[in-house]
């Protein structure tokens, strides 16, 4: 974000955030630790990690009252894949929206 | 017209959804051996449950976000995970009492043992939610649930005293074999029957399902400072019947026939049935909406996609959540523990929970960054914290008080 | 001296007795009125349900469960106060009093039970009659303790 110049308070706005996907809107888990470069002049955010994936800060794309990111080749919801494939897609009407 | 009866569905929602199984329990139980003596705290309850919902329905409103979803990101992860184990564990005992008070309103109306009826109501709850829409859920078992209606009228058609019952409303304390600890106890329990944590929680994630924003703030509001108070109103009329039917006979309300007999004695098979109905009806709504809490305490505090609002294969934790969480009604209603004791513990241990999922709303609610203009003003910050301290008294003096009576006795 | 040493001690006598504190005669009593007092419960209610019965107020299935659950609460009374232990002849007495009397309750309230099952409704007014008089004693009973 060295490009953004915004200067962020690591707690208040991106620890125990929300992170939303960019497009589909999805909940991607929250923030549980950012890493930062403190080489730099002023320390700067290289990464977020959540459920100890690496998200790199080229993906964020805004921080607000959540954190809208682009997740790419990362996959955030490897949890709710090991439920989907293990008890939900034994169950039918699944994959059905609800009436 | 087409707002207007949005809003008018939404009130009688309220109504029907307000009183679940503890609620029913509770105001009987306190009926039957107080007399009206603590009608001061359902109204208190009342309002403290009004303040809280429209502060939780109005965050997600603006923010779009359900109050649970913020506790972690304003109270940390440490004060998150105790906000959500007290409140996930009361939630949980709530939705084992619902079961058991489902089971036993068909037991009730059928003769057919409860612990058959049990696994089978478990399971309708279940699909329910994996099936039907969260609006029509709602609204069906909200609407039903306002059949609980015939107490109010029972009530009347047994021609109470009524100068007798305002005068146990105005003289606050204990009457014959009972005493102030037994009072207060009970206080304790009412308070928490009226202002369950998982209402709140209920109320905040349904705005989300129901995908409201801030022209909603309305309908939230009628809901709530409406739907509320008559709900609190059907409150005191079960604990009228009791009071009137009971409390010169010395019975002590200990079973749901007990709590649902004033409407048969009062109006016939068709009050039985309507009250059964309704009974029904409102622990069924009741257990559909504990569980589906359960689901979102867990996913909102971990961020995972929770919700009826996407299929169930793409919020795949959130609904195995739900189903151990069945599962574990199951389990524990199999030991033949009593579902009416179960119900009155469920009431205490959630006034003891209060604070702690309360203080965390107050603190959103008063939040610019997720609030903008919205955000609490100073009066009702005063009441607010006012309540906060009323809930922390009934928290701190809640195990003392439990082990003095004995848990009521 | 002597006589403040005697007033000192005759006023811890008579707060402790008054508090009941250790006396097992009269914790007997409490006991034995608490649960004549929960007996009571049980007999009205299943009285109760019994009446609305009789009067059309409520059908088979409900009532039976109804009864079914007082029945059940009496027994558990009984059985409860039955396994307290007494320690002198009077409290002996008491206990002997307070048992006879839950369990006749639970035995009356057993016999509805059986009746309400069979369907027959002259039993069943007979023994609301029976429970109304029996309901009455244990109100008294329930009197006379705190």
């Amino acid at each position: 974000m060295a490009a953004d110049g915004r200067v962020l308070h690591a707690q208040l706005h991106l620890l125990d955030r929300q992170l939303i996907h960019e497009r589909t809107g999805g909940l991607l888990g929250k923030v549980d630790d950012v890493e930062l470069d403190l080489d730099a002049d002023v320390p700067v955010l290289t990464a977020l990690i959540s459920q100890h994936e690496l998200i790199p800060a080229g993906q964020i794309v805004a921080i607000d009252s959540a954190i809208k990111i682009l997740p790419g080749e990362l996959n955030l919801t490897k949890g709710d894949d090991w439920a989907e494939q293990h008890v939900v897609d034994k169950i039918p009407g699944a994959g059905d929206a609800t009436e | 017209m087409k707002r207007l009866f949005a809003v008018t569905l939404g009130i009688l929602t309220a109504i029907g959804g307000f009183v679940d199984i503890g609620d029913l329990v509770t105001n009987a139980l306190v009926g039957a051996r107080f007399g009206m003596r603590m009608a001061w705290v359902v109204v208190l309850g009342v309002i403290g449950i009004c303040l809280y919902a429209e502060m939780s329905g109005r965050v997600v409103a603006v923010s779009g976000r359900p109050v649970f979803d913020l506790i972690r990101e304003r109270l940390g992860r440490r004060t998150g995970l105790f906000a959500l184990i007290a409140s996930f564990l009361v939630t949980l005992l709530t939705l084992i009492a619902e079961v058991g008070g489902v089971a036993l309103a068909l037991e009730l109306a059928s003769g057919v043992n409860y612990l058959l009826w049990m696994p089978l109501a478990a399971f309708a709850v279940w699909l329910v939610i994996w099936r039907v829409k969260f609006s029509r859920l709602e609204q069906v078992f909200g609407l039903l649930g306002l059949l609980l209606v015939v107490f109010a009228v029972a009530l009347w058609k047994l021609g109470p005293d009524w100068d007798s019952l305002m005068q146990q409303a105005t003289n606050p304390g204990p009457t014959g074999h009972e005493t102030w600890a037994t009072y207060a106890y009970y206080g304790i329990a009412l308070f928490g029957a009226a202002m369950t944590p998982y209402e709140v929680f209920f109320f905040s994630s349904g705005g989300v399902e129901e995908k409201w924003e801030r022209q909603d703030l309305i309908t939230a509001r009628s809901n709530v400072f409406v739907g509320f108070p008559l709900g609190g109103l059907l409150s005191l009329a079960i604990a009228g019947c009791a009071a009137v039917l009971y409390l010169p006979a010395g019975i002590q309300v200990e079973t749901l026939g007990q709590v649902i007999l004033p409407a048969a004695v009062a109006l016939g098979k068709l009050g039985l049935a309507i009250v059964l109905l309704g009974v029904f009806a409102a622990t069924f709504g009741a257990a559909l909406e504990t569980s589906l809490s359960c689901g979102y305490t867990i996913a909102q505090y971990f961020g995972w996609q929770w919700g009826k609002f996407v299929r169930p294969r793409q919020a795949s934790r959130f609904h195995v959540v739900i189903i151990i969480c069945l599962i574990l009604s199951i389990l524990v209603l199999m030991t033949a523990v009593d579902p009416v004791k179960v119900t009155e513990y469920s009431v205490v241990f959630a006034a003891m929970a209060l604070p702690l999922t309360y203080l965390p709303i107050l603190i959103i609610a008063n939040d610019p960054d997720y609030m903008d203009d919205q955000k609490n003003g100073r009066v009702l910050n005063f009441f607010a914290l006012v309540y906060l301290g009323l809930l922390l008294l009934a928290s701190i003096a809640a195990i003392p008080l439990m082990i003095l009576t004995r848990a009521g006795r | 001296m002597r006589r403040r040493f005697a007033a000192f001690w005759v006023t811890i006598g008579l707060v402790l007795s008054l508090a009941g504190c250790g006396d097992p005669d009269q914790q007997m009593r409490s006991e034995g009125a608490r649960a004549a007092r929960e007996a009571v419960s049980g007999v009205r209610t299943a009285q109760l349900v019994a009446q609305s019965l009789l009067d059309g107020k409520v059908w088979d299935q409900p009532a039976t469960v109804m009864v079914t659950d007082a029945e059940e609460a009496l027994g558990q009374v009984a059985t409860t106060f039955d396994a307290r232990q007494p320690e002198s002849a009077e409290s002996r007495e008491t206990y002997d009093q307070y048992s006879e009397a839950l369990s006749s309750a639970a035995d009356g309230v057993t016999e509805l039970r059986i009746a309400l099952r069979n369907g027959d409704l002259d039993a069943v007014r007979q023994q609301v009659g029976q429970l109304d008089k029996t309901a009455e004693q244990l109100e008294q009973l329930g009197e006379r303790a705190q």
